[in-house]
């Protein structure tokens, strides 16, 4: 900070607002940062976001230039249903398609399952007379009194929020613009959502789930952003708020408030960013976002400095293998989102032997009350937490700078208890094989987006944090091949990093339904682009941004004709011709190739969805690092391989850029631990970083 | 036992990397394959096998699929048990020795180290045609194997990493889509590939000499699973029949017969009784039998015991033979998804009163495939060949689910704007039949409806739809649930469909096909005000 006061929005801020925690990365104009951990204070998080950024050294709190934001709060509306009262109007004959779905369930074999229940009862689906066929040709026109009559029945009901979805509107809006109209008037004070405006993509179910999503949370977040807004003015600031999309992006709070559907989940979206600038930097151009928390681990793919995207995400969604294959489990957002596989394992999974001695971590978690058994507030059962302390990687005084006690005999009587004794064993070799397991599990999450989508994760660096992250990530490495593990300074709120330096974008996507062999394909392609960079330009404008700072990215989802699968194909900048056909359609053949193994070159290919996206980079300095050494590194035993052994305790600042430490060896941060197991190395790598390498 | 004892840590750990294992070869199989049936619907599996064909593990599988491999493993080594050699694959799906009916392919390649045999890995795909009378092999109206297609016994399909020219030529001939059946195999070579190389590392990992052991240890573990679940299942025989409406040719019903006999920790379910095999194409290969019988059970069992041969040792399924669910050859068999279906019915049935706490009443969906084939406006030929599902009967603890896939085949719908985009078929509607749910003190899910407008100018209806004389059943004194219709609407007039049929429609036709409802659970007089309450509401029940 310079003399003579600060400079009026000289910081930026990052608030990453969780159940249980607000993490807050501040940082000057020079990347001088402050990173704070506070309590969330539910359900009031505005509270505790101001209070965090008090105490992370912005003074006066004027001198706030942007508030960069990502919140579970909208997601958290869905998943205990705590949004508006709502009402679908569609086709008449297609109000169950919410309810219906795509049929399918997300576990075998289990019979007790059991829907959510649809976000819109079905009282409130409301058909109306009307059609358009997939061409766009109007069939039967839009009967305005049937229109009325479920726009009155919604009124009687006291609707907060409508959302609208027409058999393929995604072709011709007219209707649905025609029934906006009709509920704007008739419902002033409603929330409305009309699919051809959130998503105007093809396949009903999709649209109208992403549709209804939309509508419901509108209300929800406008006021969450109203809130925050206050709370910020009150005390001194007038800052911006730019809240983080699923895609990556953030986006202004207005436009936050009216497409809330596209900000959902948004905590594991930041620290995958985190790990895209953090590859940028270094340039790594394969690397493995790896974070693992207190409940769940999650995995993503970062190629070339960008997250692997993905086209549809699952709020509430399971938490096994399959679930990303199967679905059916949750409430489906068809908006692309930073492909994240997540699994039921994290520090406080359970680890249970069964019956016929069968050993399973999680997915049944100790949750952050009564916790693992060493933590001595009452958790009896045995956790992965428990495991690690048993086995001496993790000591008491690493977590948190000892804030947080932790009691290694209750952990070793719990792993006793719970695990060796029923494995006729004793308690190191028990705590060995289930941490090996839990490794196996983690693994079969980061092949979900590695094998899963035809890429070979062996040849990647594993970029590990969260609280867990560190500590498990050479034993995640190993089964998959991995040889390179980087664990970031600060792992536990690195998520609220990667938050501070992403980019503002729009997006904006249509279904054309372009056959590239048609003779007025180039045309056809080069119009629907051009509308569609309009409207991300419009968007831009709407937020007080210049259309000219803006850097455009156009992609065609293409199948050949008759599949029922897109895959993404860039296309080139620059005016559409011939020429920039062939060349989507090379794309999307070796991509095809890629991930099917042959390609059809006899066959039509279609456009089925194009996405435009409009960025504006966030010109954000990287944030500098000051290392910690430990006052005194000291060894302990601990578990490796069958016996203790000697292992020395380090901190960051202890470690050699050249000189690499062997393992076994232990490094603690202030929220995290990294263990460096035998035949691994640890040398102090770029940035801050640490990194574990094993093999030649 | 008497093997040698395997460290409890050291199975766990390869049991979890043989699940991981299958699973990975099971999403190679759908990543690469080309059908849309395989991708959309994922009607294949993927299994590791030991040396001797036991089933050591199987991956993310259509639960129909359940016991078969097994039976396939034991005819391809009585054909090739003493000449396996490394880079060779082989191929079957003769209903009649180890297949199931002709569209499952079945694969399985040994798995050699240092001319060591590791074991075998295997993969199911249901392929988009295997020639015969009728696209898509699904056709009820055959009456002999012979007429539903090209039927491979084992046979070699590559020769030490060498395609065997001859057999390749010889499917390529014989199917309508070669591109996609071939298509489709080489993805199961292809899922095969990621087996061998996993059963390699994992060779390297625990020794090659240790895979046996481990193998059985793991396959003990199972057993020890099931039959400590078993034991829980109160001992005694328990009855059941389900019925077919019939088999398109002649009158029906035809019942398919259950008894299950539980006697601490073994459990019998036996056909005896069922109906002799029929003239239709829903003949059910023993092999699917047993499939459809393991899948049931494993619904009343803990879901995480392991998918192999382990769990199935204490249940003994038996089906005399020349019946609907074992047929003498040559009957047809293409068709046999619905008997599938039916079985699942009966078996759970008997189920449900060895453990009334666990097992819901009849659901409603898989009965119906419909198929529409014609030439749109510029000749080219079109088809929509779709299966449709509508919900779970209602259960001990709750309704049953509306709008949920069959609980032994967990397929996907077809979104009706990709129908319209691609296809001259409009979808008029596609919406749940209030009142069609068995009532009970929990209801039965709700049928579904589905209309057909054909924009083309003439096309062929194949429907094959059952559930139309009696409806799925309700337990505990529940109500069983709505019939199905079919319905021709043409120029105003309503023409009702036999459930299974083959007919013309020309332009403006709309063919309405109703479901089934799912049966309910427990006396309607018990069911709560407030649910009933709800379903008025809802109006998803219209009466008072």
């Amino acid at each position: 900070m310079t003399a003579g006061g600060p400079v009026p929005g000289a910081f930026r801020a990052a608030a990453d607002v969780g159940g249980t925690f607000t993490d807050i990365v501040a940082a000057d104009a020079e990347g001088a940062a402050v990173r704070h951990k506070t309590l969330s204070t539910p359900p009031d998080f505005d509270a505790g976001v101001v209070a965090g950024l008090a105490a992370s050294g912005i003074e006066p709190l004027s001198a706030l230039g942007r508030l960069m934001h990502a919140s579970t709060a909208a997601t958290n509306a869905i998943l205990e249903r705590r949004g508006p009262r709502i009402g679908l109007v569609t086709t008449e004959g297609f109000r169950d398609v919410l309810e219906i779905g795509r049929l399918r369930y997300p576990r075998l074999y289990d019979l007790s399952w059991s829907r959510p229940e649809p976000l819109v009862e079905r009282r409130l689906r409301l058909g109306v007379t009307e059609r358009i066929a997939a061409d766009g040709s109007v069939v039967t026109t839009l009967d305005p009194a049937s229109a009325a009559r479920a726009i009155e029945q919604l009124r009687c009901a006291d609707v907060e929020a409508v959302a609208i979805c027409l058999l393929n509107s995604y072709v011709n809006d007219q209707h649905e613009r025609e029934v906006e109209r009709q509920v704007r008037a008739a419902l002033p004070h409603a929330a409305v959502s009309r699919s051809s405006a959130v998503l105007p993509l093809i396949r009903e179910y999709d649209r109208t789930s992403t549709t209804v999503i939309n509508a419901y949370l509108q209300p929800v977040v406008g006021a969450y952003l109203r809130r925050l807004r206050a709370a910020l003015r009150r005390a001194g600031s007038r800052a911006p708020i730019l809240m983080l999309q699923s895609s990556g992006g953030v986006m202004p709070a207005a436009e936050a408030a009216e497409l809330p559907a596209f900000c959902l989940e948004s905590g594991p979206t930041a620290g995958v960013l985190g790990a895209a600038r953090l590859a940028r930097g270094l340039r790594l151009p394969r690397v493995l976002a790896f974070d693992m928390g207190g409940t769940t681990a999650k995995a993503a793919v970062v190629l070339d400095g960008a997250p692997a995207i993905a086209p549809e995400l699952e709020i509430g969604g399971g938490l096994h293998v399959g679930a990303r294959l199967t679905r059916g489990a949750g409430y489906l957002l068809r908006t692309p989102t930073i492909d994240l596989a997540e699994i039921g394992a994290g520090g406080g999974s359970l680890v249970r032997v069964d019956r016929a001695g069968g050993i399973a971590v999680g997915p049944d978690s100790a949750g952050a009350d009564p916790g693992p058994a060493c933590y001595g507030r009452g958790g009896r059962e045995a956790t992965l937490t428990d495991v690690s302390v048993a086995l001496g990687h993790v000591s008491g005084a690493a977590l948190l700078g000892g804030a947080l006690a932790i009691d290694a005999a209750k952990a070793e009587d719990a792993v006793g208890r719970c695990i060796a004794r029923p494995l006729g064993t004793a308690v190191p070799q028990a705590a060995e094989a289930a941490r090996q397991i839990a490794a196996a599990q983690l693994a079969r999450a980061v092949r979900a987006v590695t094998s899963e989508r035809g890429v070979d994760p062996a040849g990647f660096t594993l970029l590990a944090f969260g609280g867990g992250g560190p500590g498990m990530a050479a034993a995640v490495a190993e089964p998959l091949g991995v040889r390179r593990v980087l664990v970031p300074p600060g792992p536990g709120v690195f998520s609220a990093d990667g938050l501070l330096g992403a980019d503002l974008r729009w997006m904006a996507a249509h279904s054309p339904l372009i056959d590239l062999d048609a003779p007025d394909a180039a045309d056809r392609l080069g119009a629907a682009l051009r509308q569609l960079r309009g409207r991300c330009a419009a968007l831009a404008s709407a937020g007080g941004y210049r259309p000219r700072e803006l850097t455009f990215e156009a992609v065609a989802e293409c199948r050949y004709r008759g599949q029922s699968f897109e895959l993404p194909a860039p296309v080139p900048p620059g005016r559409v011709t011939r020429r920039t056909l062939a060349e989507v359609r090379g794309v999307f053949e070796a991509a095809h190739e890629a991930a099917y193994g042959h390609r059809d070159p006899d066959s039509p290919v279609i456009a089925a969805a194009l996405r435009v996206t409009a960025a504006r980079p966030s010109g954000a300095a990287p944030l500098g690092r000051q290392l910690e050494r430990s006052p005194r590194p000291t060894t302990r035993p601990a578990w490796f391989g069958g016996r203790w052994r000697p292992t020395p305790v380090l901190m960051r600042g202890d470690l050699s850029a050249n000189r690499p430490l062997p393992g076994p060896a232990v490094i603690e941060d202030y929220d995290a631990t990294t263990v460096v197991p035998p035949a691994w190395r640890c040398t102090r790598g770029p940035a801050g970083t640490l990194l574990l390498e094993t093999g030649a | 036992m008497t093997r040698p004892r395997v460290d409890p840590i050291q199975r766990e750990l390869f049991r979890h990397a043989v699940a991981a294992l299958v699973d990975e070869m099971a999403v190679a199989l759908v990543r690469t394959a080309r059908s849309t049936n395989l991708k959309n619907s994922m009607d294949l599996s993927a299994a590791l096998c030991d040396p001797a064909g036991r089933l050591i593990a199987q991956g993310l599988t259509l639960p129909l699929h359940l016991g078969s491999v097994p039976d396939a493993m034991r005819a391809f080594l009585a054909r090739f048990g003493g000449e396996l050699r490394e880079g060779d694959v082989y191929v079957l799906n003769d209903p009649y020795a180890g297949g199931t009916h002709l569209p499952d392919l079945y694969v399985a390649q040994p798995v050699f180290l240092r001319r060591r045999l590791l074991g075998h890995v295997v993969t199911i795909a249901h392929h988009t045609d295997v020639g015969g009378k009728t696209a898509g092999g699904n056709g009820c109206d055959a009456t002999e194997l012979y007429q539903e297609g090209l039927c491979l016994p084992p046979v070699r399909l590559m020769r030490g990493g060498q395609p065997v020219e001859h057999v390749w030529r010889l499917i390529e001939r014989n199917v309508r889509v070669p591109g996609q059946v071939l298509g489709d195999l080489r993805a199961q070579l292809a899922a095969g590939h990621v087996g061998a190389r996993g059963l390699l590392a994992l060779a390297d990992t625990h020794g090659p000499r240790r895979l046996a052991d481990l193998a059985s240890a793991v396959l003990d573990y199972a057993e020890a699973r099931a039959r400590l679940a078993i034991r829980d299942i109160p001992d005694g025989v328990y009855r059941f029949t389900d019925y077919l409406d019939d088999d398109g040719i002649d009158p029906g019903p035809i019942p398919i017969q259950v008894e299950l006999r539980v006697r601490g920790e073994r459990l019998a379910v036996d056909f005896a009784g069922s109906s002799p095999q029929v003239r239709g194409a829903i003949n059910c290969a023993q092999s699917f039998t047993k499939s459809a019988a393991y899948a049931c059970v494993r619904c009343v069992l803990p879901p995480d015991i392991p998918n192999n041969e382990g769990y199935a040792r204490p249940i003994q399924v038996t089906a005399p033979a020349g019946t609907i669910v074992n047929p003498r050859p040559p009957a047809a068999v293409a068709a046999r998804g619905l008997t599938g279906f039916r079985i699942a019915n009966a078996v759970l049935g008997a189920l449900a009163q060895a453990a009334p706490d666990r097992v819901p009443a009849a659901e409603a969906g898989g009965d119906t495939g419909v198929s529409l084939a014609g030439y749109d406006a510029n000749g080219d030929p079109f088809v929509l060949l779709e299966f449709l599902f509508a919900s779970w009967g209602g259960r001990p603890f709750a309704d049953g689910v509306d709008g949920a896939s069959s609980v032994v085949v967990n397929f996907s719908n077809n979104p009706v704007e990709v129908i319209e985009a691609e296809l001259p078929i409009a979808i008029d509607r596609y919406q749940f039949v209030p009142d069609s749910g068995g009532d009970g003190q929990y209801r039965g899910g709700l049928a579904i409806k589905r209309h057909y407008r054909l924009l083309a100018e003439r096309a062929a209806l194949q429907l094959r739809s059952d559930r139309r004389t009696r409806g799925p059943y309700g337990l505990q004194g529940g109500q069983p649930g709505a019939t199905s219709r079919n319905t021709l609407v043409r120029n105003g007039r309503r023409i009702e469909l036999a459930g299974k049929t083959t007919t013309t429609m020309r332009r403006g036709d709309v063919f309405e096909h109703q479901t089934a409802g799912a049966g309910g659970w427990g006396p309607p007089a018990k069911r709560s005000e407030d649910a009933r309450r709800k379903d008025r509401e809802a109006g998803k029940v219209s009466r008072p």
